[in-house]
């Protein structure tokens, strides 16, 4: 699930921050709103995102954190990675 | 693309702390006000007013720009660009304090050993200065993969070097090198900062 570049460029930006919204991750990652969107979907569905609709003032915020099990499955991955160079 | 998570998670966070600029124009502003000390403590009558204030301005007012500057960064985007640059709490960065004592552990250990090796030489003074400014902006730069930051570092080395090779006074020529540089961010910063408040993303 991870591996794939656009999900791991977020999963990754998500480990190395508490929270971040949808813009920042749209700027840092440099995807499209709808792919960022798609992938934070299904990033979402496997438990490895948490998401948060709120506001502040009124803008609104869309909210991202990487969930625990977000975090295990990137440092297994970090493992077999570092592992395998 | 590199595939170790942790790296890139450095990368893309350096490259979206400079994405707009604002550190770049922090650090121009901070090199020119340096600049303009520097250059006051040299032209005034020695312990004068304006020559002891400058003095203390420099030594007890400019270092808190290292403790103020990301502080301000961040409330400056919350404050003003949030819909732009979008919203992000960062973890606590334990590893830039640890970096931070060990930048000044070393230079502690080398600045003496390399004066004492030259004789107190002090045109010294220049080259050092901008070989760690060059190192410095080289390790930021690196890391976020962002050539502008690269380039000011080389800049600033070679402006040290030139500057120690020519007859210019060691402190006016530290005032030469802080402007300089100082124009440079301020210029890079700036165009950055218009680029990113026209990107229509």
């Amino acid at each position: 699930m991870i591996h794939e570049p656009a999900r791991l460029m977020v999963v990754a930006l998500l480990s190395a921050v508490k929270e971040a919204d949808f813009q920042y991750l749209h700027r840092s990652t440099g995807l499209s709103k709808g792919n960022l969107s798609v992938h934070l979907s299904k990033l979402e569905e496997a438990g490895y995102v948490a998401i948060k609709k709120t506001f502040r003032g009124k803008y609104p915020l869309t909210i991202c954190r990487l969930t625990e099990r977000g975090r295990e499955v990137l440092e297994n991955y970090r493992k077999v990675i570092r592992a395998a160079l | 693309m590199t595939k170790d998570p942790k790296v890139l998670a450095n990368r893309l966070l350096q490259r979206a702390w400079n994405r707009d600029g604002l550190p770049e124009i922090g650090s121009g502003l901070f090199s020119l006000v340096a600049a303009g000390l520097i250059y006051a403590m040299q032209i005034l009558p020695r312990r004068s007013p304006g020559q002891i204030a400058a003095i203390l301005i420099f030594a007890f007012v400019l270092p808190l720009y290292g403790f103020c500057a990301q502080p301000l960064v961040k409330r400056i985007r919350s404050r003003w660009l949030l819909e732009r640059a979008g919203y992000v709490q960062h973890l606590p960065n334990r590893n830039l304090k640890r970096n931070n004592l060990r930048l000044l552990a070393v230079m502690a250990v080398v600045m003496p050993l390399v004066f004492l090796a030259f004789n107190y030489s002090e045109r010294l003074l220049l080259p050092m200065t901008g070989a760690l400014g060059a190192l410095i902006c080289g390790l930021v730069g690196w890391s976020a993969r962002m050539v502008r930051l690269m380039a000011g570092g080389a800049i600033m080395l070679a402006t040290a070097i030139l500057l120690a090779l020519s007859s210019v006074p060691v402190m006016i020529g530290m005032a030469i090198l802080f402007g300089s540089q100082g124009l440079y961010y301020l210029l890079t910063g700036g165009v950055a900062f218009l680029r990113f408040m026209n990107d229509e993303r």
